[in-house]
């Protein structure tokens, strides 16, 4: 049979970051897909050993602009590690929040990003809609939207007093049961389940080979979920693992949605159980030692290893972002799908790849 | 279980609601109290310092002292707020606007206006008399005592004093001036003062009275100053002199050369001012000031056991060994040195660091203490500084590793 | 919940017998990367059984061919092709495209 090439990206309407795949397409068909990637490698590790740690901070906040608060909370928390430092209670609750923040608006993201990759433009302009009160959160308590700028080596910058809080849960009623009727579309209509079910599927066993991480995991029925690992305040807080036996796009869709919710539970308690005290501690010196920090970003779990030698500049800083790991994946589950679910499927595992190619 | 028509009653709400968007720029847009916008400087409050632009990861800020100007590149900028955090006079704040949208990338010079310094500033504590700072004091010098030794100079903070020891002169830059007092607390001679303005006229330039300039044999390191016959000058006793070198460091016009192998002490008249400085730091109370036996056309060289001679040469030499306590056995030498009592050492290493010419060397871990013969002056600090009395000087074989 | 890192060190002779065991056991490949040493690379092979991490450090010297572990764990393979074009590392045996580049640079930047 006759095969096509497409080349898909790096400039499509559907793509938040430019990947370039060529699709070799038999009929309809995708037979083999070759990436081709780079566009966007900005050299970022090679730049940890030329800045100063402290200021290096802020470069590596802006490695990707959705899961940007991560980035720059496990830079502090790997250079605590490293000092030997335990910063302050509360500011450890303060940094949960933010967390739970930035997964809720990159996961309010994601259902508006796939729901335009399946042409369901309206439904992409419900979700912004809730998403811009959760930035409007952010920036109310940090200064920015996307990028916060509001973790230190140390602790925090900003506080978040109680009134801010109270103000921040009292919005969450109203988002939770306007969500709740959102999410129904994304599971119950027929014309968005007939795009998702049985699409882009993998098995339990390929998921642990292809290493596949987060929701890509979730979804394919193991349980691991990093935050479990407790570091800022989820050791004492409660929280549900969100799993899936489905394997394909619908399954994925429902473990985001249902972390969605687990997202509001977390910021509830952490608003209630947040004690007074320091934002911040301050720590001198230069570092010298290393750390490992593994984090849940929303799209899965990013492992950071930072190597300091006792200068102003780290010697090493590696990230491992979540998306690194999936991209794998994706080459294997796109042989064999419809060229029309391409999109889809590309979306299916929340491609950062600004992260990715750092 | 699937249904239709899901979305309707979105579809219908939003018939009805009003828009999500913002028609920026025609609307501002939505700034919150801590909104991180554009980088603002209040220059007037700025001292050029430069941290800013030190710890702007995008490199966006660049400062000229010389200048006064403090320039930022408003589209490097990337709004993290690291200069504002780092600023040691709060001068940076971030206003809620984003810079404006532009056509090309301009940068934002701010300069600080040529204002004469408010005379409120005071940077060094009061002087010895007790009384503070008033601004309407004015810097006065005493000629007759001052020696030039440009002491007042490197300890003013805004460089306004200079002092030309070739041409004899002495100048205050008025302008520049912080009454801060901080010359009149360090010169050696007490010839500064800060006295009331209106009993002194402004002048800037002082000289001291012109004397005949000797020709020297060879080009001294420093400028030279007349030094008349019968002067003053310093001298060394040699027999309580270590030549531990501490006169040398503290020299403001490194006149004095101690070659501690050589056994010589040598003393470049020329440069020499007579400030007093290495009188007060010698412990052995070996320098003293004397009219006799000064030679002003050059080096003047002491050597350990031998007359003291003068010598046109540059550097000092060693034209004679001097005697020397060692034997020469191949085994342990027996003379005069530092002895330990490792029974109640402690191997704290405070003899180390007391010891001027890091001669002691202390391991805790292999529990040793070392002392290296050769760089031991005999200075005695060791000694003093045990807290647990374990050094001596004394007649003992010249070992240079104990051990516990 | 476990947080520490374990740190083992292995030889370039055993690591495929060693993931080999991983994989039996059901651990997961949570990523390799590559850290630039005075007259080599220092490879760190990261696993993961559940929570529990495991850093398996291998100190090698430039010229050193490590064979590739795509076989076992498939997902290697772009942790392997990303060392061999920034550092430089000399992988052999990754089932590799040549069609496919990582990343478009010159040399080997991180070298």
């Amino acid at each position: 049979m006759k095969r096509t090439i497409v080349p898909f990206g790096p400039q499509h309407p559907v793509l938040p970051e430019p990947i370039h795949l060529d699709l070799v397409l038999e009929d309809e068909k995708v037979v083999e897909a070759i990436p081709s990637f780079g566009f966007i490698h900005r050299g970022m590790e090679d730049l940890a050993s030329k800045r100063d740690f402290n200021d290096y901070l802020y470069v590596v906040e802006r490695i990707c602009g959705i899961c940007s608060y991560m980035h720059g909370m496990s830079y502090c928390e790997g250079a605590e590690r490293i000092f030997g430092v335990e910063i302050p209670d509360r500011a450890k609750y303060l940094r949960t929040i933010w967390c739970e923040l930035s997964r809720l608006h990159s996961h309010l993201l994601w259902l508006g990003l796939l729901a335009d990759a399946f042409g369901f433009e309206a439904l992409f302009m419900q979700s912004w809609r809730i998403r811009e009160k959760i930035l409007d959160m952010v920036e109310d308590s940090t200064g920015g939207r996307l990028i916060s700028s509001v973790n230190l080596i140390g602790g925090v910058a900003r506080d978040m007093d109680r009134e801010m809080l109270a103000g921040f849960v009292a919005q969450f009623d109203k988002m939770e049961s306007e969500l709740r009727s959102l999410t129904k579309v994304f599971l119950k209509d027929s014309t968005v389940r007939a795009r998702l079910f049985e699409v882009g599927a993998l098995t339990k066993t390929d998921a642990i080979l292809y290493g596949a991480v987060g929701p890509m995991m979730r979804a394919s029925g193991i349980e691991l979920d990093t935050r479990k690992l407790g570091y800022a305040a989820y050791g004492d807080i409660d929280f549900d693992i969100i799993t899936s036996s489905g394997c394909d796009s619908l399954a994925r869709c429902e473990v985001r949605i249902g972390e969605i919710f687990q997202s509001f539970r977390i910021i509830r308690q952490a608003v209630d159980k947040i004690p007074d005290g320091e934002i911040y501690i301050p720590v001198k010196g230069n570092p010298k030692g290393e750390a490992t920090v593994r984090v849940e970003q929303p799209r899965g779990e990013a492992l950071y290893y930072m190597k300091a030698n006792g200068t102003r500049n780290l010697e090493r800083f590696r990230v491992r972002t979540p998306t690194f790991s999936n991209i794998y994946s994706l080459l294997k589950i796109l042989p064999g799908a419809q060229f029309a679910d391409v999109p889809l499927l590309i979306l299916t595992i929340d491609p950062c790849i600004s992260c990715t190619e750092r | 279980m699937a249904g239709i028509f899901k979305f309707t009653k979105f579809a219908l709400k939003n018939l009805f609601t009003k828009p999500a968007t913002r028609a920026y720029p025609a609307v501002p847009a939505r700034q919150a109290p801590r909104t991180r916008g554009a980088v603002q400087v209040k220059i007037d409050d700025c001292i050029f310092c430069g941290l800013c632009n030190r710890r702007c990861p995008a490199d966006a800020i660049s400062v000229d002292r010389a200048a006064k100007s403090w320039t930022i590149k408003r589209m490097s900028c990337v709004q993290c707020g690291n200069c504002v955090l780092n600023c040691p006079k709060k001068c940076l704040t971030m206003e809620g606007a984003y810079s404006a949208p532009d056509i090309e990338k301009r940068n934002e010079l701010f300069r600080k206006a040529e204002a004469p310094i408010p005379a409120v500033h005071t940077l060094a504590p009061a002087p010895a008399d007790g009384k503070a700072i008033a601004p309407d004091r004015v810097l006065v010098i005493d000629m007759t005592s001052c020696v030039l030794c440009g002491l007042c100079a490197r300890r003013c903070p805004t460089g306004a004093l200079n002092v030309d020891r070739a041409a004899g002169t002495w100048t205050v830059d008025r302008t520049a001036c912080l009454q801060c007092g901080n010359c009149v607390n360090g010169c050696p001679k007490k010839s500064l003062a800060l006295v009331p303005e209106k009993d002194h006229p402004t002048v800037e330039t002082y000289t001291k009275n012109a004397a005949p300039q000797v020709e020297s044999v060879q080009a001294p390191a420093a400028p030279i100053t007349a030094q008349p016959a019968g002067t003053e000058g310093i001298t060394v006793d040699l027999s309580t002199c270590i030549l531990c070198g501490l006169c040398v460091r503290r020299c403001p016009t490194s006149a004095i050369a101690v070659d501690r192998k050589a056994g010589t002490w040598a003393i470049n008249r020329q440069s020499c001012v007579v400030c007093g400085n290495c009188l007060d730091v010698c412990h052995k109370h070996s320098l003293s000031k004397t009219t006799e036996g000064i030679d002003t056309s050059g080096v003047q060289v002491y050597t350990k056991t031998a007359e003291p001679k003068a010598e046109p040469a540059p550097a000092p030499t060693a034209p004679e060994p001097s005697a020397s306590t060692e034997t020469t056995a191949p085994d342990t030498p027996v003379g005069n040195g530092i002895a330990i009592n490792m029974d109640t050492c402690v191997l704290c290493g405070l003899c180390a660091k007391k010891c001027p010419t890091a001669a002691i060397a202390v391991d805790r871990a292999a529990k040793t203490w070392s002392i290296k013969r050769e760089d031991c002056v005999l200075c005695g600090n060791c000694i003093a500084a045990c807290p647990k009395k374990s050094l001596s000087e004394d007649e003992i074989p010249l070992l240079e590793t104990y051990t516990k | 919940m476990p947080n520490k890192v374990e740190t083992a060190s292995i030889g370039p002779a055993v690591l495929k017998q060693y993931m080999k065991e991983a994989a039996a056991e059901g651990c997961r490949l949570v990523q390799i990367h590559a850290n630039r040493t005075s007259d080599g690379y220092q490879l760190i092979y990261s696993i993961a059984s559940g929570y529990h991490l495991i850093n398996l450090e291998m100190v090698i010297s430039e010229d050193t061919e490590v064979e590739s572990i795509s076989g076992i764990y498939p997902a290697a393979q772009l942790y392997e092709q990303e060392m061999a074009e920034l550092f430089g590392v000399r992988i052999i045996g990754i089932p590799e495209d040549p069609r496919v580049k990582l990343y478009h640079v010159q040399g080997h930047p991180m070298k």
